[in-house]
Parts: C-alpha cells; sequence; structure tokens
C-alpha cells in the first residue's frame, strides 16, 4: 500500500506542475490588456520592418513585445488559423491586402473607427494616398477602416533605358504594341542571350499578378462591378491573352518555371530589356555589387493598349485582430508606426515604399539616388488597381493561374484557356454565393 | 514480496491499469483526431463567414467529379512507380556492388549515403538553381557532351521527370542501404554450395541471392512506397504543382485545398482517400511480408 500512496503523491504533483504550467501560459495575456504585443508577421523586408519598430516602441513604452515571423508562403495560414479560431494569440497582423476582404468579411479584424474617434481623428489621415486607404476599407474604399496600409507596394515597369533609347523609345513604351515589337527586335538580335521581355509563368500568385495588369489595360476584367458575372469570355480578354502568349514568344525559355526574384535575376545580370516587376527590386539595380545594369534601368507606368494601363496595388497591411486583448495599445503602436516619422524610418533602414504622400515627396528622401524611384512609384500606386475584392481571391487566383501557366507552358490555346477559366471561376463564385 | 503482491492487485485489474497510459495516449493522440476527421470531411466551410454545413458524402462525389483530383491522382501515381523502381534498381545494383570487398569501399559507402541526410528542402532548392536554364549547371553539362539543354522543371513535359529525378537522388541511398543490410545478413553457405554444383553468378543471384534478400527488398519498397505517396516538399518547393499543373500531386492538392482555401472539408474527405490508398498498398506489402515470416500475426 505504500508504494501506491506514493504513486498517487507522485501523481498529485505531475497534475500540480502541468496544471501550474498551463496557467503560467494563460497568464502572458491578461485580459486587462497590459500583456505583450504579439506581432505576426511575414519574414522579408516588407515585415522586418515593421518587427523592428515594434521592438523599437517596445524599448521605450516597456512593454512586452514578440514577433512571430514566417515565410510569405506560410503566414497567411498562420493567420487565417489563428483569426478563425479566435485565439487572441497575435495583437498585429501584418497582411497581404489580397486576402484583406476574407479576413474582413469574416469578422475577424478591429474596425478602427472608434479608436480614430477617440483621438479626434475621423478615420486615417488624409497624407496616406487614396488608393492606399481604399484597400484598407471594407467595402472597398467605401467602408469602415480595418487596418493602416503599412507598406506601399505596387507593381511597376521596369525597362533598360539604354536599350529602349536606341529604338527611339527613352521615356519607355507606350502601349503593349510597343513592348512586342521592340522586345521582338532585342530578343531576335540577342542571340539567345538576350531577351526583349521576361516574364512570372509560376503557377498561382505569380503568373496572375504579371497577367492582371495586361488585362485591365486591354480593357478587361476578370469580374463585372459587383462580382455576379465573370467576364473572361470577352474578345477583350483573349486579346490580352493572346498578348501574353506573344510576350512568352520573346521571353527566355522555361519562362514557366519563373517568379519575381528569377525576374529581378535577369534584369541585374543584363539578360532582359523589360518586365512588369515590385519595387522590393529596385534596390539591388543600383548596387554595384549585385547589378551589372547600373543606372541603366528605368520605371515607367504599365504600358497602355485599349485603356490607359494600370498598376496592380500589393500593399501590406497592418491590422489588429478581433480577438486580440491589447487592441488599444496595439492602435497606438500602428498609429506611430505609420507616421511621417515612422514611414521615414522603414524607407531609410529597410527600403520599404511608404503609403504617405509626404513622405513620398520628402525632399530629403528625393535627394537620394536610392528612392529616385519614388515619383514614379507614387504615380503607380495613385493609377493603381486592386485584385478583385472577394474572399475567396486565392482559390479563384489558383484556378486562373492554372489555366495562364497552361498557356504559357503551350499546353492550351488562349481561346480554350479562357473557356475554361470563365466556367471553372463561374463555379467558384456560386460555391462562394456571388453569383447566384 | 514482489511488488505486485505488495499491490494486491488481481492480474486482470493490473493489466488494465499497465495498459492504461498507452491507451489513453492513443486516444488523444489518434482515436480523437480521426473521429474528428471523419466529421469534418463531411461538412462544407464557407470562406465568407466561416459557417459550417452538413453535406453528408457531398464532398466525395464532389472529387469523383473533380478533374484536379484526378490529374493530382495521375501524376502521385506516375511520381511513385517511377520513382521507387528507378530506386529500387539503382539502390540494389549499388549494393550489390558494394558488398563486395575492395578498396575504399567503406568510403563509397558513406559516400553513396550523403543525399539521404539532407533536408528535403535543401535537395529541393539545390535541384532548383542546377535546372536554371541559363545559368545552371545541368544544362551546362549537357553542353559540353553536346546536346541541347533542356527545360526540365519549367517545361510541361519534363518537369514531373525533373522532379522524380530529385527523389531517386536523395532516397536511392536509403534503398541501397537496407538492400545492403540485407545482403550481408545472407550466410555464405548456400554460395559455397552453388560454386561447388558449379552455378553461374546470374543463377547465385536468381536462386540464391533475390530470395534470401526479399524481406529487405519488401520493406525497402514499403517504406519508400508510403513516403512518396504523400511527397509535398519538392512539389511545393520547385513547381508549386506547375507548369500546367504538370506536378500537382495529391498532397500538394490537399495543401492548397485545406490551407490555402481553406475549404477543410473537401481536403479532409481527399486526405481520406489518400489514406485509405496508402494503407491498401501498404497492406499487400504487409501480407507479403507476413507470408516471409518477417512480421507475425
Amino acid at each position: 500500500m505504500r508504494k501506491l500512496s506514493q504513486f498517487l503523491v507522485i501523481l498529485a504533483f505531475g497534475l500540480l506542475l502541468i496544471g501550474a504550467a498551463f496557467a503560467g501560459g494563460a497568464g502572458e495575456q491578461p485580459a486587462g490588456g497590459t500583456g505583450k504585443l504579439v506581432l505576426a508577421t511575414n519574414n522579408a523586408p516588407e515585415g522586418n520592418g515593421l518587427a523592428q519598430a515594434l521592438r523599437q516602441w517596445g524599448q521605450t513604452k516597456g512593454i512586452k513585445v514578440e514577433v512571430v515571423a514566417a515565410p510569405y508562403s506560410n503566414i497567411y495560414e498562420k493567420e487565417v488559423l489563428d483569426l478563425s479560431q479566435k485565439t487572441g494569440l497575435y495583437d498585429i497582423v501584418l497582411l497581404d491586402d489580397p486576402w484583406f476582404t476574407q479576413f474582413a468579411e469574416n469578422k475577424w479584424l478591429t474596425n478602427l473607427t472608434p479608436y480614430f474617434v477617440a483621438i479626434n481623428q475621423g478615420g486615417l489621415s488624409s497624407d496616406f494616398i487614396d488608393k492606399s486607404t481604399a484597400v484598407c476599407k471594407y467595402p472597398y474604399a467605401t467602408g469602415l477602416i480595418y487596418a493602416f496600409p503599412a507598406v506601399g507596394n505596387a507593381q511597376m515597369f521596369f525597362y533598360r533605358k539604354d536599350i529602349l533609347d536606341q529604338y527611339g523609345m527613352p521615356n519607355g513604351p507606350r502601349t503593349w504594341d510597343d513592348v512586342i515589337n521592340v522586345g521582338k527586335k532585342v530578343t531576335d538580335s540577342g542571340g539567345g542571350t538576350m531577351f526583349g521581355y521576361v516574364l512570372r509563368g509560376t503557377q498561382g500568385n505569380p503568373v496572375v499578378a504579371d497577367f492582371m495588369p495586361i488585362l485591365w489595360s486591354f480593357g478587361a476584367n476578370m469580374f463585372n462591378a459587383d462580382f455576379t458575372k465573370v467576364t473572361l469570355d470577352t474578345p477583350q480578354a483573349l486579346a490580352a491573352v493572346t498578348c501574353l502568349t506573344k510576350l512568352v514568344s520573346i521571353a527566355p525559355p522555361g519562362a514557366a518555371s519563373f517568379d519575381a526574384q528569377q525576374l529581378s535575376t535577369f534584369e541585374l545580370e543584363g539578360n532582359a530589356a523589360m518586365m512588369i516587376n515590385w519595387p522590393a527590386f529596385v534596390a539591388d539595380f543600383q548596387d554595384p555589387t549585385k547589378s551589372k545594369v547600373v543606372g541603366k534601368i528605368s520605371f515607367g507606368p504599365i504600358p497602355s493598349q485599349a485603356t490607359v494601363g494600370s498598376s496592380e496595388i500589393g500593399h501590406w497591411l497592418a491590422a489588429i485582430p478581433a480577438a486580440s486583448k491589447n487592441k488599444q495599445a496595439a492602435f497606438d503602436f500602428l498609429e506611430w508606426a505609420t507616421s511621417v516619422d515612422g514611414q521615414k524610418t522603414g524607407v531609410t533602414q529597410f527600403g520599404n515604399p511608404p503609403t504617405r504622400k509626404s513622405v513620398f515627396t520628402d525632399p530629403q528622401l528625393m535627394a537620394t539616388p536610392q528612392f529616385s524611384y519614388f515619383p514614379m512609384l507614387l504615380q503607380a500606386i495613385s493609377n493603381s488597381t486592386p485584385r478583385p475584392r472577394i474572399a475567396n481571391w486565392n482559390e479563384v487566383e489558383n484556378t486562373f493561374g492554372i489555366y495562364l501557366s497552361k498557356v504559357v507552358a503551350g499546353t492550351m490555346t488562349p481561346q480554350d484557356a479562357l473557356a475554361g477559366a470563365q466556367t471553372d471561376i463561374t463555379a467558384l463564385m456560386k460555391k462562394a454565393g456571388y453569383i447566384k | 514480496m514482489t511488488p505486485r503482491q505488495k499491490l494486491n492487485l488481481p492480474d486482470s485489474t493490473l493489466k488494465y491499469l499497465l495498459l492504461a497510459p498507452t491507451i489513453i495516449l492513443l486516444l488523444v493522440l489518434t482515436i480523437y483526431p480521426l473521429v474528428f476527421a471523419v466529421a469534418a470531411s463531411l461538412e462544407t466551410v464557407d470562406v465568407r463567414t466561416g459557417a459550417r454545413a452538413f453535406v453528408g458524402l457531398g464532398n466525395f462525389t464532389q472529387i469523383v467529379k473533380d478533374q484536379l483530383f484526378w490529374n493530382a491522382l495521375k501524376n502521385t501515381a506516375i511520381y511513385t512507380c517511377a520513382g521507387v523502381i528507378v530506386e529500387f534498381i539503382l539502390g540494389l545494383a549499388l549494393a550489390l556492388i558494394l558488398t563486395e570487398k575492395f578498396l575504399a569501399r567503406n568510403i563509397f559507402r558513406t559516400i553513396f549515403l550523403t543525399p539521404m541526410m539532407l533536408p528535403p528542402i535543401v535537395a529541393a532548392i539545390i535541384f532548383k538553381i542546377i535546372y536554371i536554364q541559363q545559368y545552371g549547371v545541368a544544362n551546362w553539362l549537357l553542353g559540353l557532351v553536346g546536346i541541347k539543354g533542356m527545360l526540365w522543371e519549367a517545361g510541361p513535359k519534363t518537369a514531373l521527370f525533373s522532379l522524380i529525378l530529385v527523389d531517386v537522388w536523395e532516397w536511392t541511398p536509403f534503398m541501397f542501404l537496407i538492400l545492403l543490410a540485407g545482403l550481408q545478413a545472407i550466410p555464405t553457405d548456400p554460395y559455397e554450395a552453388a560454386k561447388v554444383d558449379g552455378a553461374t553468378w546470374f543463377q547465385e543471384f536468381r536462386h540464391i541471392t533475390f530470395p534470401l534478400l526479399t524481406p529487405a527488398v519488401l520493406i525497402a519498397v514499403l517504406l519508400r512506397l508510403m513516403d512518396t505517396l504523400r511527397i509535398f516538399d519538392q512539389v511545393f518547393v520547385m513547381t508549386g504543382g506547375g507548369p500546367a499543373n504538370a506536378t500537382e500531386t495529391l498532397s500538394l492538392y490537399v495543401y492548397q485545398t485545406g490551407f490555402r482555401f481553406f475549404n477543410v472539408g473537401y481536403a479532409t474527405a481527399m486526405s481520406f482517400i489518400l489514406l485509405i490508398l496508402t494503407t491498401v498498398i501498404s497492406n499487400i506489402f504487409i501480407s507479403r511480408l507476413r507470408a516471409e515470416e518477417v512480421f507475425t500475426q
């Protein structure tokens, strides 16, 4: 019997220990709102900027902070798992703007308007670019504010000024016809090492991100205004996909597996004349240790065709989960981090593009060669188009990406790809309840 | 007095008491998630509201009609069959060579095992760089012998083959290791008897080596089959399922459906099909292993 009682005593101690461990875990986030601030962010310059700001904020304010960083391919699922289960684990999430509709529609994010009212502001400062503010609202541009625009990304058209000068286009191509004409000449005379155009063909996000501006330039769109109809069965959409096939014909072989990084490498090595890409790659072009084309790259607006070209916006937004227990502290931090000074730090230390007009036009920054592309980017964001603001965008993008990938790989005609995409995306929109 | 006599517990009670921790662990870690998964596979989740709705076998009937699913199943089948067969043949050849005594045999054995020690993600990234059309080592090597470079993982016709090649490179050593152990365990007497009878090398292999190696072959192939059926890392890193869906495997499709589109019910239903498939195939091998008396009932 003595052994049994010993066993019971040990068991009781064990349970006590386990209980204490759990109590400790829960005790880290008291409901009062003075616990530590936890940020979920992507493990890249855009995310590192906000993480650095949070650490600095924690030090000056004497608040405990924690950064949970994950690569781009994983941060979405981490955030959705936390938000959908309402765990309250994160107090701030940095999210890519195409995810925003799903997050806001599911009521996973905190409505920030009351917090702005409390500091005598109607909402986000008018210093933020209108298009940057628009992606932080649900519904788009008109609704309540659920996020701060943290990093001002929008695609730009990169081109080799020295090469386009030779073809009489010192200001870059104006239309997609120009791109194809000049691009063909460059590729034809390039001897298999120099190409007129280089594009992202990797299935999924890359190929769709590369193609959307082309679709818009041709006057086409994926949906009608209220998402009740898929509009990929139009002659304009067909013209856009046909343009894509022409671009593939002047691009390096293997474009079907290129992503943004590989495009940048082609351009850095001086092997490509034109591409669409994100501003994050601009800094590399001015770095002689990475770039063989220092001073030769210019940035222009997305070429036009049937309509004026429009850049795809790809902002990083910072939001507060609805289940966070430190909402006020999180709001105070984000207000500071996206202030003029906060954004200037992000620009100078991490090269992250701002979202405030006054930072874009800051004389000190404009005088720095590294940020000479700011006027162009400001123009690109001001004239940008968001990806369709639908909650099931990831699935729609994936489906469209499969068809575009087939076109890029040459296994499907533009007609068949669009017909397939029209049918499949309509089915997805019906499933999500957008199309009755 | 033994401890059991001290506790004064009847045999039957003690039996269950001792089994209890294992049973509880099994219930918590395996049975509960499995039951939960069965329930989830019968539901759909609304991406816009998060609302769950019971659909019965709706997910399964939809899978039957889902072309993407069948494409993923086909790719997985090709990947598994081609990969395991090539790995087996190469692994067996290597094992047969390296079981012979020759100079520096141990050094070769160690060298051949190194690919297996790399994390699959690292192997995938290395090969993605090797495969780059313009700058990659693969096309440069082909160029040296006058062959025009190919598209590798960027071509819809060559992509799956390129991924299988990575698998073969990384996992042939595993086959080799198990088969080598199997070869070393074969006693020498039958060979001596065969030599006396004047058997050729092939006859020895056909009638002595291979039959006695069968248990090792079955185990090696079984483990590789189970592994390749759920292949994910390489595809995720190297192609994302493209180009033109040529490399989308079942695991990748399940992952995307579950974690990118948050269609959790549908993803769970597909996982069950993958589970059943793996179990059926594995059981064929396990019953053979029982026949070989490697496992006992």
